[in-house]
């Protein structure tokens, strides 16, 4: 631990090579998983790459729909009135209007997504509430005698505050997320993705469990490298 | 001194929550005078708070009126809250910075401000840290820095040594009345310690709880520096006791 300064990402050559080895085994594992299950690693990859960036694209859509409608309704009257009512739509049995959005949307990415979209979007926006109601009176008072307006007030104060609900809300909403994609593009049966990967592979339960196997591997380093470093880092900047 | 601040009958009552239909505040009349030290003393509970928020503009649901002298507005009072209010995620300079954010557009002008105050208040090493870096007397330094980056003709204060120990509260008083002094402020502060309030105010109202009223404003005319063993100290104390515990 020679390198102590708070700036350093990295404590150790050994941190380092650790890091290194969990963010190539995902990789690494695709290889040889796609070695064994006698399919082209290309494809695998594809169908893997297809299915992060549908759950990415809804992900954004997700965190801006959820972070301002959480803003917009966090305190005050409006919440009294609204937070029941999206409560209740948190439960809407999302899938009983899949065959509707196929049926206007066809088979393609855009139903993929708004179904990703309609089951990401609650723990976010639900957690950026429970953040946002942390904001202590004194906080809400400065902001008001200081006058912080604006881009300054978002930057300053709403944007901060939020965030440690933001990033923990992301963790749930992105793991209930996978869930919800492989289900939907199984579903609608997407000509290509990781639901159309398991459905080809349905008689196959070897393949099935290392292909899961590896899917977990992959959430694993994304989750230990980017969400928990940076609720970490979160927590870290509102301890008061 | 002309009145720089003018309530006339306020009162206030609570429209919603447990405390609904509850009378808070009853029917006070008061003028705070141009760079005065005014302190409002009572029991805790007593509504001096409230009375603090509406006069600063930061409680709005009050009946009656308070109105400031022609040439001031809202812009011209700073506030200094008992917890401090300082946010976390922003750095000690940060926060000082907060009130010029919308005042001041240039960011070197910004910067000057906020060295000179973090001079002021001895903070300069502790610029880059973090509030919760920082011990209470710290802390509400910064509070005190960031109150007055914005020049602020009337400074309120609500209970801004209460979180402290007494010898940094001490440390701070004094460090309050010279600036006080010198850039000319009007200062409305509430406490509930009556010595904090002979120490610092030049008039001292005092209020009787539930709902809460000003049962006396007391002229303070001992000579500054105030000895808390002279005589007459305790006399007023002894007057301010019992108007508060009839």
């Amino acid at each position: 631990m020679k390198n102590k300064h708070s700036g350093h990402i990295y404590r150790s050559w050994k941190h380092v090579f650790v890091v290194i080895f969990f963010v190539s085994l995902p990789f690494l594992y695709t290889l040889l998983f796609a070695e064994y299950a006698n399919i082209a690693a290309g494809v695998l990859a594809q169908d893997f790459s297809l299915s992060l960036l549908r759950i990415m694209v809804a992900y954004v859509f997700s965190a801006v729909i959820a972070w301002i409608c959480a803003v917009l309704f966090y305190r005050g009257r409006a919440a009294t009135i609204s937070l029941p009512i999206f409560d209740v739509l948190q439960s809407f049995p999302t899938f009983a209007a899949l065959p509707l959005a196929v049926h206007v949307w066809g088979v393609s990415d855009t139903t993929v997504v708004v179904f990703l979209v309609l089951t990401v979007v609650w723990p976010i926006f639900f957690s950026i509430i429970s953040s946002l109601k942390l904001i202590r009176d004194d906080w809400q008072e400065a902001v008001e005698v200081f006058d912080l307006r604006g881009y300054q007030y978002f930057r300053k104060f709403l944007l901060p505050a939020s965030l440690p609900g933001l990033i923990t809300g992301s963790i749930i909403g992105l793991g209930e997320g996978w869930e919800a994609l492989i289900a939907t593009e199984m579903l609608v049966g997407t000509p290509r993705g990781l639901g159309k990967f398991f459905q080809t592979f349905a008689d196959n339960a070897t393949v099935t469990a290392l292909g899961i196997f590896g899917f977990l591997l992959a959430v694993f380093v994304i989750n230990k490298f980017v969400w928990l470093s940076m609720l970490e880092w979160s927590h870290e900047k509102m301890d008061q | 001194m002309s009145a720089i601040l003018t309530l006339d009958s306020v009162s206030k009552t609570f429209s919603q929550g447990e405390r609904k239909g509850i009378s808070v505040l009853k029917d006070i009349s008061l003028e705070i005078k141009e760079h005065e030290f005014f302190i409002l003393v009572g029991p805790s509970g007593s509504g001096k708070s409230t009375l603090l928020r509406i006069m600063s503009g930061l409680e709005r649901e009050y009946t009656g009126s308070v109105v400031l002298a022609p040439g001031y507005n809202k812009r011209d009072m700073s506030f200094v809250f008992q917890q401090f209010a300082l946010l976390p995620w922003l750095t000690v300079y940060e926060n000082i910075e907060l009130g010029l954010l919308s005042r001041v557009a240039s960011e070197h002008e910004r910067a000057e401000i906020v060295n000179k105050e973090l001079a002021q208040f001895g903070l300069e090493r502790f610029a880059r840290s973090y509030p919760k870096e920082l011990s209470g007397g710290m802390r509400q330094r910064v509070g005190l820095a960031r109150s007055l980056a914005v020049s602020p003709k009337i400074l309120f204060m609500d209970e801004p040594f209460s979180e402290l120990d007494s010898f940094t509260a001490e440390e701070l008083r004094g460090e309050l009345l010279n600036i006080w002094r010198e850039r000319g402020l009007t200062v409305i502060m509430v406490t509930h310690i009556v010595e904090e309030a002979i120490e610092l105010a030049d008039r001292i109202a005092v209020f009787t709880p539930r709902p809460a009223r000003v049962e006396r404003i007391y002229e303070n005319t001992l000579s500054r520096p105030r000895n808390r063993r002279a005589e007459q100290f305790f006399d007023l104390a002894d007057k301010l006791y019992a108007t508060i515990k009839p």
